[in-house]
């Protein structure tokens, strides 16, 4: 786990000009140079392709060099992580030594593709936007349902949450019931903020964050005749990537790294202790202020979602999805999650959220 | 419109495409006047042709139901590849004598049969009694094709080894240069290799694969144990093999069982996720092996050797068939000589032999 820590410092402390401050007045929008339609149509569709491979193509036809440099930069770092997390699991043949470094793998991956997902927002002209993001609401009470279909499950949950915050310290609390009796799920975390701005539900212009929370989770499934118990410690960050450039202020990556201990009973008998290795990153981009918007890679393989059918290396991958959360009006907003792995995953959930606007 | 994108929602989570059905046919063939099924399926036909049969074994007892129509009757060859040099065969309750001079886990019989429906049984002698023996286990041979006759000449060398059981990854790419490959080095094999397939087989069109070697879930009794395969080359089990599997293993529940499939459903090193891609669907498979009652649990994938629990069932994890080794475990190339005591309904000893 110490690798994996070392890989999110490395990616907050990437290309570390002078981090904007939290600020609770609304945000001034650098200007965008004027680009043609055509060139811009042009500078989206290099940021695509050959993007994926060289980037910040798309910026810098643009006229954003300095995000193109940057952006580059951002995708050496992310192969090189790849490579220091991925060559020695890939060389040792799995050896259990080299697990710890797979966080690197992951960490650099979300580099890797943020840095180019990033690109394309600048070609496209994501800029003049005009992102306002908020801070968390100091708390809020969340009310939905989430949909599962895999190939042995059909299920229809019933979900609740909540969350509030408490200076530094967060709590949140979560429980599902299937709608058919068969299954639940419950969840309770605690979670301390090292970093970012305070939760108090108004406009900043800094949103990195960094947390260190714990979480312990109990889910049992009559036709699984298993029920599973979780307990969770990880360090869970958000990197502005205003921090990169100023003009790419709107968009973040997501990283997180952590580990998991298991015990499994089963109904007809006997039980198993393991170990989970927990690493998630995400890219997102806020919608003016009205919310965010994010794609997401998860590695654990316990989830609903489980792990993608990679074709034939299948059960190395964990699930990907997006995640929309929206404020619709006041103090209330809908969040929209999908997700694909072994099963897809749907929640559709409405969330009100406390403290001012 | 709107259903087919449901239903092709939902066959994306599907874990073994259609291969479950493909292998519904495996074990049966007919042309005019003549029709083969074997039981149970424990058989690949690889040629039904002018008053002569082929057949690849995937278990130590061959049922064959014979049908022949008036043109059907006459002089018959009968070869069951991978089959037990012991083994006897009768037809209709008569046994007949084997051809001499071929290897001894070829098979070969003349047969002059009439018209009308024929039961033919290959079996050794000891098929029904309950004592102790021993078989070798093994998987992931992969890359190393080439080389694997070192590993069946060690296997060779162990007196009583009866046949040997395999998890999968037979091939690297399911190629049929690989398959014919295979073949050749079983050639240096004295007794027969059961298998299912690996993730690696995936490759290639299923049916390469059923074509030649026969299912990949499967089951067969020998002397009080019972061996049931399934396949998990999707890192997972289809439903339509769990109903099958959770069947068999009941029926099997008074015996001793030994499962065996490739990707082992959760890993023993957690983070390594070397499992099943749902560690949900890896619980609910264990729960269904305890449930009912497996003795001994083999898998392969992880190219290393493993000994541990999955709640409580002893689980080996063995994948030294010579595919790239683990670096750093000091195991390299090896196979398991696993001991079977039916009378005790239990397990003996689990033995690793290394051969670098």
């Amino acid at each position: 786990m110490i690798a994996g820590h070392r890989a999110l410092v490395v990616a907050l402390l990437l290309a570390s000009s002078s981090p904007a401050l939290a600020d609770e007045a609304a945000v001034e929008q650098p200007a965008s140079p004027r680009i043609s339609n055509g060139r811009r149509a042009a500078a989206v569709a290099l940021a695509v392709f050959p993007g994926i491979l060289v980037r910040g193509l798309g910026s810098a036809l643009v006229k954003e060099p300095r995000a193109a440099k940057r952006l580059a930069l951002m995708e050496g770092a992310g192969i090189g992580l790849m490579l220091a997390g991925g060559l020695p699991t890939g060389i040792s043949g799995g050896n259990p030594y080299s697990i710890p470094l797979v966080p690197l793998l992951t960490t650099g991956t979300g580099m890797f593709l943020s840095s180019w997902f990033t690109d394309i927002w600048v070609a496209a002209g994501g800029p003049s936007t005009h992102p306002e993001p908020r801070a968390r609401a100091p708390w809020s009470i969340e009310l939905g349902s989430t949909y599962l279909r895999d190939a042995y499950r059909h299920r229809l949950f019933a979900r609740g949450a909540g969350r509030i915050d408490l200076g530094r310290t967060a709590v949140t609390a979560m429980g599902m019931q299937d709608a058919g009796g068969d299954a639940y799920e419950t969840a309770l975390g605690a979670e301390v903020r090292i970093l970012g701005a305070p939760s108090h539900g108004r406009y900043i212009i800094d949103t990195t964050r960094l947390v260190v929370r714990a979480t312990g989770r109990y889910r049992g499934d009559d036709e699984d005749m298993v029920s599973v118990a979780t307990g969770e410690l990880e360090v869970a960050g958000r990197y502005d990537h205003g921090r990169i450039a100023e003009v790419l202020s709107g968009t973040f990556t997501d990283a997180s790294v952590g580990i998991g201990f298991e015990r499994a009973g089963y109904d007809p008998g006997g039980h198993e202790n393991s170990t989970l290795l927990l690493a998630t990153f995400a890219w997102g981009m806020y919608l003016r202020d009205l919310g965010e918007v994010r794609i997401f890679y998860d590695h654990r393989r316990d989830s609903m979602a489980g792990g993608l059918q990679a074709y034939r290396a299948a059960g190395f991958i964990g699930s990907f999805g997006t995640a929309l959360d929206l404020r619709v009006s006041g103090p209330w907003a809908a969040r929209a999650e999908v997700e694909y792995g072994s099963g897809w995953v749907g929640t559709l959930a409405v969330r009100y959220q406390g403290g001012p606007r | 419109m709107r259903y087919a994108l449901l239903i092709g929602l939902a066959a994306c989570t599907r874990v073994g495409d259609d291969r479950p059905l493909v292998e519904e046919n495996v074990g049966t063939a007919s042309i005019a006047d003549a029709k083969v099924v074997v039981t149970d399926g424990l058989a690949a036909v690889r040629e039904l042709s002018d008053h002569r049969i082929d057949l690849w074994a995937t278990a130590p007892t061959t049922g064959i139901e014979l049908t022949l129509g008036s043109t059907g009757a006459g002089a018959w060859t009968l070869i069951v590849r991978n089959s037990l040099r012991d083994s006897v065969l009768t037809v209709d309750g008569a046994p007949i004598a084997r051809d001499p001079g071929l290897r001894p886990t070829v098979a070969q019989f003349q047969l002059t049969l009439g018209d009308g429906v024929h039961l033919l049984m290959l079996a050794p002698p000891d098929t029904d009694r309950l004592e102790r023996y021993r078989v070798a286990a093994m998987a992931d041979i992969q890359k190393a094709l080439p080389t694997v006759n070192e590993v069946f000449a060690a296997i060779n060398a162990v007196p009583d080894a009866r046949f040997v059981v395999g998890m999968g990854d037979i091939t690297e790419r399911g190629e049929v240069e690989e398959f014919d490959l295979f073949e050749q080095q079983l050639g240096t094999l004295d007794i027969p290799y059961y298998t299912t397939i690996g993730n690696h087989e995936l490759w290639a069109p299923f049916d390469r694969y059923t074509d030649r070697y026969g299912r990949a879930d499967f089951q067969f009794g020998f002397k009080g144990a019972t061996f049931t395969f399934a396949d998990s080359g999707d890192a997972g089990l289809d439903p339509i093999v769990e109903d099958w599997l959770v069947e068999r293993l009941a029926a099997a529940k008074t015996q001793t069982s030994v499962f065996l499939t490739h990707i082992p459903p959760l890993d023993p090193v957690g983070p390594r996720y070397g499992a099943f891609r749902s560690s949900r669907d890896g619980h609910r498979l264990v729960s269904r092996l305890v449930d009912n009652g497996v003795d001994l649990a083999l898998y392969g994938h992880i190219h290393t050797y493993i000994e541990y629990e999955n709640a409580n069932i002893p689980s080996y994890i063995s994948g030294g068939g010579g595919a790239q080794p683990m670096r750093g475990d000091g195991i390299d190339r090896h196979f398991l000589m696993v001991e079977l005591d039916p009378e005790n309904q239990t397990i003996g000893t689990v033995e690793v032999h290394r051969i670098d």
